[in-house]
């Protein structure tokens, strides 16, 4: 019964080109408000048996110093010794101030939106920080006692190049970090990319990119425990790996999305309607079949693998060992390393 | 009620699509108050969905109609609809040959088009009185005058009494029926004379069997009569008589003049053809009805399947459809890559759309098509003829003499300034210049020998561009000619894929070649590992493409709130792969077989 605690908080000081999650620019008196929805929504649950907690956003470091203490009182009362408890932040609000509650407040891990450490790229995003602010912003975590720390990071952005990502991995490899998220850009509807028609990179240089990201990062002692996550050893992301392996979660605050009692959830997108106390607008009640198609979906990311039973799925999956894009080890079946970066492919072969 | 032939008129509607054929009998059933307002809807002449949305008329109705003239005294009119397009040009001539008279509707604001003169000349053909009628006077745009002036310049039909209306107002729609009464000749025929009947359309009901529709151009035929098909010698006892109005009402006898159905539990439509005289069995007619034809199918293509559990559904759709249209042949075929499915004849390629999207829309069956193609003639040295409809069947080419390919005779109406463009075009055809003539100051008439496999081959998109959609064009069949052909084969992943085989013309078949791996390279998507497209001749590669292995196809982000949507577009994905067949080793989307012919050469 290893459940996750997900909550949302939506606002940004200012909002990033590619961006496509629910968030809202700050504003004071809309943060004060949503802590009290999001306080109300948290009681509405009897929530037991988690093993992680997860601020994620927006930008939970957009709140001024007194709300984000706030916010982490409210959440931390369901903190437990032995939990991991990460919070999202971004580097031009991380400061000094808001490091020292952290310690106080039993966060253990905190993941950080750089993106990239070229200075070009970052103006494209609409980052407002440099690649200075980073270093000196995971010292100072270090200094104040979060030693599990990520960095997310984007690749195949508008005009980069292979040589100029070898650069960011050089710099993040070299930071005293313990695991890296990095994704190639998406271009969504809706976003100011998207807005602008901002094109992907050709397919075939993102794939090259990844691949270098792969190599690169597994000597640097970075593990590709996920698609798109690294690790050192022993620092995979708990909470993350609830969602892979299929487990169920609490998702809290706007847009936020949970699974729980057999029923996937999906929370109001519209801030006006969270804070009259809105919440839930989908649900999808799950059958037998759903979840195990959820477990093969979820589980193929993962480089652990998953184990199945179902007979019907079980010969797809010796069909596709056929092809060389599984294998199975200890009666687990994976994703052969080489074919990770097709998995939806494999996943339309295995699909019933 | 009964009518003496002075008082019947039978009639026809010609008009090109959008001139408002469909509105002016709708006009016509209202003030004839064959049908109220409320019930217009479902009454209309056009009663296929598929006739509805693409506003052409496929299969013929016919409907009675009773007008009380300004003198008093009540007439009986058969309004004989008829198919607007080239494809049916046959089935018109016969359901004009049923008439005496012939309404044209020409909308004041286009003037006459090419589809419209092709009709005209076969209402002239049939002797028919022909009643000019220039709609859409309410337009702003109309131009009468220049109206008249176009059609007896382009058809030569003195327009003196050509009558202006608007059928969607109904403004002067009234005069028109007085001019069906005193201008079109009441039928001639005599009941005492031996039973001649013209076939003009027939329909098959599970009940009756075949119903065939039916002029009375002379005698008389009863419920009960030994019927005898004149063409085939084949009778039957007449079990029904009937004529609509436009619900159907049963009678007793049908007599010369009159138009109506004949019921005698004939149970294999292809027995029935348009153009057929019935006469009686014991009392026959000398001679049958001039004019009749069997009709073939010009283009044939292969029909398969998406999902080949569906084979006997398709099976079943196709006798169904065909019980209704004698046209349609299809016989059990297999394909190597497609597995088992028909190849089909049509008599042109607005006939095979309509029956593919009928079989899609009505029996829910997902189709590939395989790219049209006409009836090559070949003959080998031996002495054996060939008649080729499916490229892949081919014989040996060592053995092959001589391939002959039909050609038509296209007859294309255009505006001068395109004239230029359009002969070109031809030319790059292979066309062999007729004729061309001035039909007015503004617009020329360009006449064509092409080879009907040019035709097939995007002709009329390239036609439409050139004269930036102005140009129109209709054609017929006029013989076989030798040319010099070769069949091309597609190789994916080295394997040849039989359904994509295609016969061209020598000289153009690197250019086509290389344009049709250039396309199937855009509409295959990328597969697990890279795939040679190649085009052949006799084993020799002239063009080739790859289609690149796939890379990427991944969802990189996959966190709480991604997981939902993830699902569902799988499933999305999965439905469309549905529409894939898994060719060798190569996944092929359903329509790729069709897309050979929208290449363009000239890329």
């Amino acid at each position: 019964m290893n459940k996750g605690l997900y909550i949302h908080i939506p606002f940004c000081s200012h909002i990033c080109s590619y961006c496509d999650f629910a968030k809202v620019i700050y504003r004071e008196d809309f943060v004060n408000r949503y802590l009290l929805s999001l306080e109300k929504e948290l009681n509405s649950y009897d929530i037991k048996d988690i093993t992680s907690i997860y601020i994620g956003g927006g930008t939970p470091t957009s709140l001024n110093l007194e709300q984000f203490e706030r916010l982490l009182i409210i959440v931390s009362k369901y903190f437990r010794e032995g939990m991991s408890y990460t919070i999202e932040g971004n580097v031009e609000n991380f400061d000094v101030d808001k490091i020292k509650l952290l310690d106080k407040y039993h966060v253990n891990r905190v993941s950080i939106g750089v993106q990239t450490f070229d200075d070009q790229l970052l103006k494209l995003l609409n980052r407002k920080h440099n690649k200075e602010d980073v270093y000196s912003l995971v010292n100072n975590l270090i200094k104040y006692n979060i030693r599990d720390i990520n960095l997310d990071l984007i690749y195949a952005l508008p005009n980069q190049n292979l040589d100029m990502l070898k650069k960011d991995l050089a710099i993040i490899t070299s930071l005293p970090i313990t695991h890296i998220s990095t994704y190639s850009l998406m271009v969504n509807p809706n976003t100011v990319f998207g807005n602008k028609n901002v094109q992907e990179q050709d397919e075939d240089n993102v794939r090259e990119m990844y691949d270098y990201i792969y190599e690169y990062l597994k000597e640097k002692g970075f593990n590709r425990y996920e698609v798109s996550n690294f690790s050192k050893a022993n620092y995979e992301s708990k909470h993350n790996l609830i969602y892979w392996r299929n487990q169920e979660y609490y998702g809290i605050g706007l847009g936020a999305s949970g699974y729980l009692d057999n029923i996937r959830y999906d929370n109001t997108r519209s801030l006006t309607k969270y804070l009259e106390g809105k919440t839930r607008v989908n649900e999808e009640v799950l059958t037998n079949r759903d979840k195990e198609f959820y477990h093969i979906m979820l589980g193929l990311r993962l480089q652990e693998g998953i184990e199945v039973d179902n007979e019907l799925y079980v010969s797809k999956l010796n069909d596709l060992i056929k092809k060389g894009l599984i294998e199975k080890n200890n009666e687990k079946y994976k994703v052969t390393d080489d074919n990770l970066f097709i998995l939806d492919y494999i996943l339309g072969k295995i699909i019933l | 009620m009964k009518f003496d032939n002075a008082h019947i008129r039978n009639f026809s509607i010609i008009a090109h699509i959008d001139h408002g054929k469909s509105t002016l009998a709708d006009r016509i059933l209202e003030l004839t108050q064959t049908v109220s307002k409320r019930e217009m809807k479902e009454q209309l002449l056009d009663s296929m969905d598929l006739e509805r949305e693409r506003g052409i008329t496929i299969k013929l109705n016919a409907v009675n109609l009773i007008y009380k003239a300004k003198n008093g005294e009540e007439y009986l009119f058969n309004l004989i609809d008829t198919p607007g397009h080239v494809d049916f040009s046959y089935e018109v001539s016969r359901s004009l040959a049923a008439c005496e008279g012939a309404l044209l509707v020409v909308d004041s604001t286009q003037g006459v088009e090419a589809q419209t003169l092709a009709n005209v000349y076969l209402a002239i053909d049939n002797d028919l009185e022909i009643i000019p009628v220039i709609n859409k006077i309410d337009l702003p745009s109309a131009d009468v005058e220049k109206t008249k002036e176009d059609i007896e310049n382009t058809i030569g039909l003195p327009c003196d009494d050509a009558i202006g209306v608007s059928a969607k107002t109904g403004l002067n729609v009234e005069d028109v029926l007085e001019a069906i009464v005193e201008r079109i000749p009441a039928p001639k025929g005599s009941k005492h004379n031996n039973l001649q009947a013209l076939i003009f359309d027939s329909f098959y009901d599970s009940y009756r069997g075949v119903v065939a529709q039916v002029r009375i151009k002379e005698g008389k035929v009863k419920i009960g009569d030994q019927i005898l098909l004149m063409s085939n010698g084949l009778s039957y006892q007449v079990t029904e008589l009937g004529y609509r109005a436009p619900k159907e009402v049963k009678t007793d006898e049908l007599i010369a003049g009159e138009v109506g159905w004949i019921a005698a539990q004939i149970k294999d439509i292809t027995e029935v053809r348009p153009g057929d005289t019935i006469t009686l069995k014991s009392n026959p007619a000398k001679e049958p009805l001039p004019g009749y034809k069997t009709m073939s199918p010009m283009v044939y293509c292969g029909l398969y399947p998406c999902d080949s559990k569906k084979y006997q559904d398709l099976k079943e759709a196709l006798e169904k459809l065909s019980l209704n249209d004698a046209s349609l042949v299809y016989e059990p075929e297999t394909s190597q890559a497609l597995g088992f499915g028909f190849r089909c004849g049509f008599l042109g390629l607005l006939h095979m759309d309509v029956v593919q999207e009928r079989l899609e829309r009505e029996y829910n069956i997902d189709l590939i098509l395989t790219a049209p193609s006409v009836i090559y003639h070949v003959y080998l040295f031996d002495g054996t003829k060939v008649e080729l409809d499916n490229p892949s069947k081919m014989p040996d080419m060592t053995k092959v003499k001589e391939i002959q390919e039909p050609y038509v005779e296209a007859k294309i109406m255009t505006p001068n300034e395109y004239v230029g463009s359009i002969m070109k075009l031809c030319q790059e055809r292979r066309g062999i210049y007729v004729d061309l003539e001035y039909l007015d100051s503004t617009r020329m008439q360009l006449t064509y020998n092409l080879p009907l496999s040019e035709i097939i081959y995007n002709f009329f998109d390239k036609l439409k561009s050139y004269s930036r959609g102005y140009a129109s064009f209709d054609y017929q069949l006029v013989g076989y000619q030798a040319s010099k052909l070769v069949k091309m084969d597609i190789l994916l992943n080295g394997d040849p894929i039989d359904a994509l085989s295609s016969i061209v013309y020598r000289e153009f078949a690197y250019n086509r070649g290389n344009a049709i791996v250039r396309k199937l390279k855009e509409v295959i998507p990328r597969q697990l590992f890279e795939v040679p497209v190649q085009a052949a001749i006799g084993g020799k590669v002239i063009a080739r493409t790859d289609i690149k292995a796939m890379r990427k196809d991944v969802l990189a982000k996959c966190y709480g709130g991604d997981i939902s949507r993830k699902k569902k577009l799988l499933e999305k994905q999965k439905e469309g792969k549905k529409r894939m067949k898994s060719v060798g080793t190569v996944d092929v989307p359903q329509d790729a077989f069709m897309a050979i012919l929208s290449v363009d050469d000239e890329e």
